[in-house]
């Protein structure tokens, strides 16, 4: 039966199917909708998708911002890092196929709820690496030269009236070379930075329990394989992983005493690695020299209050290591393509960049938001791993080359939820 | 001061004789590392002084040798004050604080240290070239002031400015040490590399994979970044002004970690308010200490200034000072300037008359007058070509008081 008919939307172009039922018979508008959720500028992604769906945004922070008619419509949804969609805020969606995080963390999504859901879930890996890279090594040097504290003195008026002035002023900076830069995680960002780093004179080592022995080689890198190890020799700590699981508080307050006293820390992955506490503490007590974070436990980054208020020798910048202006147009079009093969092609095998296939159930699936054979399917049968798959930690990742597939079908089942009533 | 002091310009009393001569340093107080090295051949004073004015009458009647940072001048009437002095060394590379020419005249030898702090310099111009491209400083000073950022597109607008660094080109202006290292370190970032020196040989491009320009102007038609590592000299004074930053690329980013003499601080304030140039960093000014609330440079938006710190680490300053002591020691024990490791003013001395010690020498008739004298400076004071160290061996020859060049005050004698 046929629960929801088109309804004329004013804001919208065309009426969106409803997804979770049949199609009806005759000519329809096959253009689902698709909505970016914490933003408003869907400049980038509208010449790429506006053939295939109708785009819409909700600028929302949480799921309660949420336009009812986006809970109930949105097939597609494009997020960034600004809202969180644990298990309840999936279940309000009622039509959600595909969701891309416009970025490559997905942290801040419940992917095995997702997953279970019949909800892909897709990330942008491999955006703005260099970026990232050269921000990284910008932070570094601003540790060893002081050369941000250095500037703000000069700004706030005070003078430097000869060369013993500089060098109480610029207590704490340190020679690079014969340093040892330790990199947690030679992903993507991980390898660039210690390229980087390189060419500056450090000795770089790295720990990283995912990769095969030998890459060390590659590169010329020194290798480690406890974090405990790299911490210990480590002058600069640099962490480049991916949050999981199992690494939230990596550095925490046991493990900065494994630290030498007085070492650097750069953080420029997500902001659950550290305990900030426990940093601000190391701050305060001088055991780390200084500290830089792009990154932080709860964003937006509040310097004003929280327990790094205080913290001496400290330097954040908002989430903003990624960002230039051809690093996020490059982001955005490959969100938008990836929502684009979702929507042409079939979940998930059109993915590209699928992070919770172990989570759909064995059968069920391969079917097109536009419609499928159908599928009975049984969420309790499904098998999924607790292990996320190497792309949601630091391995690189192989490139999925799925072909696209333009076949209509018949539309899809969902797993069975309390609310919707299954239908074929 | 312990030792009584001969007086440099007579000849030696016969007899014992305590032949510690007195040196001191100038603008600074701290002589901790320099006295390990000095303490059994001189007796080592500071005067901590911003200019000739504040030197104490003994200082600039005795004084033999004399150690300076940047932050004094001795022109030529700054010279001419000191009655017993043989040999000044610069606690730095850049000599453009001093007259070395007036002072090759009045005999006195003018030495630097080249060298020192190479990578502390490359490390720093880096680091300022980054936060030019990544916005980093700009961006941690709102997060600072309690800016919140509630997402993505928030950092798109605090960001403006920011480029991504593949590809563009960065152009170096002078490739001697320093220029070198930032050079293999830009390219790491995917920076398109390019130079322009006039003094240094064909093929130097080769050795480093760089590219190479002919012309000023060539450099900054193709550079999105312009870096300074020349050294000040008299034909690159304002070397970056209202014209030849015309020249430069609409939006073009400017480093200077060299002197601040070589920028025209008016036209940079001008070309940043009008984002002809996007964004600029100086660790050097044309007036230090630089005064960031005064000045043509006050209101500029988008500039980076850091204290003339960018050569400053632990371990730098420490071997600067302990090799601006070595070259004076070696003035003492030795013979200047054949003893002098770089001596940078040699030409100015008269082909003869020198070749002296400081406690004695045998006697020479000196006439500046028939000084030959080169207008062109050695290539160590310029655009650096590679030194090629000085090797002279050390001479411990007591011999008599040696001459100095008539003045006006002082009487000859021999």
């Amino acid at each position: 039966m046929d629960k929801k008919k088109p309804l004329k939307r004013p804001r919208m172009d065309n009426p969106p199917i409803g997804a979770r039922g049949p199609i009806a018979n005759g000519p329809l508008h096959t253009r689902p909708l698709v909505a970016l959720l914490d933003g408003r500028d869907c400049s980038v992604e509208m010449p790429i998708l506006k053939d295939v769906a109708t785009v819409a945004f909700c600028d929302a922070q949480s799921t309660q911002e949420i336009h009812e008619k986006v809970l109930n419509e949105a097939v597609g949804a494009l997020m960034w890092h600004t809202i969180t969609l644990a298990k309840e805020d999936l279940e309000k969606f009622k039509a959600l196929r595909i969701i891309v995080r416009i970025g490559s963390g997905v942290d801040n999504i419940d992917i095995k709820a997702a997953g279970e859901l019949g909800i892909a879930v897709s990330n942008v890996p491999g955006y703005g690496v260099e970026e990232v890279a050269d921000t990284t090594l910008c932070l570094v040097l601003n540790l060893y030269r002081r050369t941000y504290w250095l500037a703000n003195m000069l700004r706030e008026g005070k003078k430097f009236q000869g060369p013993e002035q500089v060098r109480e002023a610029a207590q704490g900076c340190a020679r690079i070379r014969g340093d040892t830069l330790g990199i947690v995680g030679l992903g993507r960002v991980g390898t660039a930075v210690a390229l980087r780093a390189k060419a500056f004179g450090f000795n770089v080592t790295f720990y990283d329990p995912y990769l095969p022995d030998g890459i060390e080689r590659s590169y010329g890198l020194s290798r480690v394989y406890t974090l405990q190890d790299l911490l210990f020799q480590s002058d600069c700590v640099s962490l480049h992983c991916t949050l999981n699981e199992h690494n939230h508080h990596l550095i925490n307050e046991y493990t900065i005493k494994q630290m030498r006293p007085g070492a650097f820390l750069v953080n420029t992955a997500r902001g659950g690695l550290v305990d900030e506490a426990a940093l601000a503490s190391a701050l305060k007590d001088g055991r780390i020299r200084a500290a830089a974070l792009d990154v932080h436990e709860n964003e937006p980054f509040n310097a004003v209050s929280g327990p790094l208020k205080d913290a001496p020798n400290l330097m954040c910048t908002p989430h903003a290591a990624w960002y230039s202006d051809a690093s996020s147009t490059e982001l955005r079009e490959m969100a938008a393509s990836e929502i684009r093969r979702a929507i042409v092609g079939r979940i998930p095998e059109s993915l590209r960049n699928c992070v919770n296939k172990g989570y759909f159930g064995s059968s069920g699936f391969g079917e097109t938001i536009n419609g499928a054979t159908g599928y009975n399917y049984n969420p309790l049968s499904v098998a999924h791993s607790t292990t996320l798959e190497p792309l949601s930690t630091s391995a690189i990742p192989t490139s999925h080359s799925t072909p696209h597939s333009t076949l209509q079908d018949t539309p899809n089942h969902l797993p069975v939820k309390p609310e919707s009533s299954e239908v074929h």
